[in-house]
């Protein structure tokens, strides 16, 4: 695993996170911006086995982004990677476009529909429970919200998971400790969450969700692990990562940076990538 | 003989079970004779997932995509309406091969309570994209149903009625893939129904017949896709059109053939009866709820004899 590599890849899909935000004048950042780490250490750290030139191999593993508002993270990721044109970005909730708001399958890549919470890991168990009866050698991987876990189906699928010992099946907790509108903790408290997860069954894997060491460390081994039990990661994460006046904010669940706030974020952004180990021009930065 | 729904669709199920082990029959903790036979004979293929309708959905989806096709029984109402989203995104919008087989449609659990009651079903499931609705008559239709919702590999939705039905169709008679059927000509009058109460209309026709009075009857056994262009033959050259129907007023058949001549112009003396679209409290069995929406023997009767002696012009 090559750390400054995955850091520089997650600094430059926030950049281009923010300009399909930009762009389109909509779009959920900050919901995006947690789980970048996640995804890049998913989808650049070797640990999902995809081909993009074969969107549907079937041997790949099953990536399920449950929670769909933080699309714009798998969005630019897909693009980057080749499963559709990167001009794509640039119609994000335009007129017919192929990328809406929240992610459907017509993308390429894209195995479930969401931006409803709360389906994703019945559907992830599922595809799970199909595979373990199979032997197939897929593993299927879920990113959830935490504001998510306020969902009833989601315990209803946390029980099943276990029940059946559906050790191929990996679930990750954005936990940024953010809904809509406000903290978790204000609307509904979810914790102990470490505790209520392990209660229902689950290996349960706390982690700084922003650092490469700590993801690779519990994502390197899941492959082999032995436990029959469903594994979670609760990926501790701040919302808006990377821009200083997003992060942790309750102001800023689908607003999109204006006038000053726009020149701040790609301010903030480049240094991001400069600091990782490449320069960007502002008119780069701007995808002049 | 007891002519029951369920053993003749577990006979078929358990034929597509024992011929194909990527299938597999979930339910959220609902028994049925012909299912523990299933079980019994074939374990790995029957899987109760508790009373979690909604997980039960997004699992069946799953299981779906990993190359099962899965069978969901259990009580109509329930596996339709308390999980209504994810048969739309997950069940729907993927097109899997999931085939719900909803026990009790109408007021077959009418004693139990509105919790029990499917009278909107109908009415939910045709908004969905992609979901095929069957409402089969007797044990020959379910038969065939099941079977062609099992060939299609996409969703499906299959009412199993709770009480006896009346045998209708002979063996092989037809294939069931038109969309409904003309089980009887008639001058006088055209109905349209399905389900179990194509028997009970055919029991009124019948004592109708005596007093010249000839009904047609439509078997409108599949709901969505409706066939509309051979709907629209069935019904053009009628003198006018009941539609019959143990559903709310809203979504049913009435909705559809009301729809459908309304679009073309055609003004026809046309009269719906269904369970009107009020909830029902109390024990609402279906002899008592029968009654007071006119679709017992003899309202049927009243009904038909006053649409088919109305004056041919309107």
């Amino acid at each position: 695993m090559n750390v400054q590599a995955l850091e520089y890849k997650a600094a430059e899909l926030r950049l281009h996170i923010l300009r399909t935000a930009l762009k389109a004048g909509k779009g959920h950042v900050p919901p995006a911006f947690s789980w970048v780490e996640i995804g890049v250490a998913l989808f650049y750290g070797g640990h999902l086995n995809l081909r993009s030139h074969d969107p549907k191999w079937e041997n790949r593993d099953r990536f399920i982004l449950s929670k769909g508002h933080g699309c714009l993270t798998l969005y630019a990721m897909l693009a980057d990677l080749g499963f559709f044109p990167k001009t794509e970005l640039d119609n994000f909730c335009g007129p017919g476009s192929l990328l809406a708001g929240h992610p459907d399958t017509q993308i390429p890549g894209v195995e479930g529909v969401s931006g409803s919470l709360g389906h994703g890991l019945g559907l992830s168990a599922g595809l799970a429970l199909g595979a373990k009866l199979h032997s197939y050698p897929w593993k299927v991987v879920t990113v959830m919200g935490d504001g998510e876990c306020q969902e009833g189906s989601v315990w209803e699928a946390a029980m099943f998971a276990s029940h059946h010992q559906l050790h191929n099946l990996v679930a990750i907790i954005d936990r940024n400790g953010l809904g809509a509108t406000n903290y978790t903790e204000k609307n509904v408290a979810l914790e102990p969450l470490v505790s209520k997860w392990k209660a229902f069954g689950w290996e349960v894997v706390s982690i700084n969700g922003h650092s490469f060491e700590e993801l690779d460390k519990v994502l390197g081994c899941f492959r082999q692990r032995q436990s029959l039990k469903p594994l979670m990661i609760l990926a501790q994460t701040v919302k808006g990562k990377g821009l200083s006046f997003m992060e942790a904010s309750v102001d800023w669940h689908h607003r999109i940076p204006k006038g000053e706030e726009v020149e701040e974020a790609i301010r903030q952004l480049m240094g991001a990538i400069s600091s990782s180990g490449s320069v960007l021009t502002m008119e780069m930065a701007h995808g002049a | 003989m007891v002519h029951d729904f369920r053993d003749a669709v577990f006979d078929s199920v358990l034929q597509i079970v024992a011929k194909n082990p990527r299938t597999i029959v979930l339910t959220n903790d609902m028994g049925a004779m012909g299912l523990s036979r299933i079980q019994e004979l074939y374990p790995q293929q029957v899987l109760n997932v508790g009373i979690s309708e909604q997980n039960m959905m997004s699992v069946a989806a799953g299981m779906a995509l990993s190359g099962y096709v899965v069978f969901v029984y259990g009580i109509a109402s329930h596996i339709t309406t308390r999980c209504y989203e994810q048969l739309k995104l997950d069940v729907c919008a993927l097109k899997v091969p999931v085939i719900l087989l909803g026990m009790g449609p109408g007021l077959s659990y009418g004693m139990d309570g509105p919790t029990h009651h499917a009278t909107h079903d109908c009415a939910l499931l045709q908004t969905l994209s992609g979901m095929t609705i069957y409402l089969p008559a007797d044990g020959v239709a379910i038969k065939a149903m099941v079977e062609q919702a099992y060939q299609s590999r996409t969703p499906a939705y299959i009412r199993i009625d709770k009480d006896p039905y009346e045998p209708i169709y002979a063996p092989n008679e037809h294939d069931f893939s038109l969309g409904l059927e003309t089980i009887q000509q008639g001058e006088s009058l055209c109905v349209v129904t399905n389900g179990i109460m194509l028997g009970r209309v055919r029991e009124a026709a019948r004592e109708l017949r005596e007093e010249g009075i000839e009904v047609a009857l439509v078997d409108l056994y599949r709901m969505n896709p409706c066939n509309e262009s051979r709907l629209w033959e069935a019904c053009r050259n009628a003198q006018a059109i009941v539609t019959v129907e143990e559903h709310g007023r809203t979504g049913g058949i009435g909705s559809l053939v009301g729809r459908l001549l309304s679009e073309r112009g055609h003004a026809i003396p046309f009269c719906g009866l269904s369970l009107g679209d009020e909830m029902l409290f109390g024990s609402a069995s279906r002899t008592w709820a029968f009654g007071q929406y006119g679709l017992e023997k003899e309202s049927l009767k009243n009904t038909f004899r006053h649409m088919a002696l109305l004056p041919t012009t309107v």
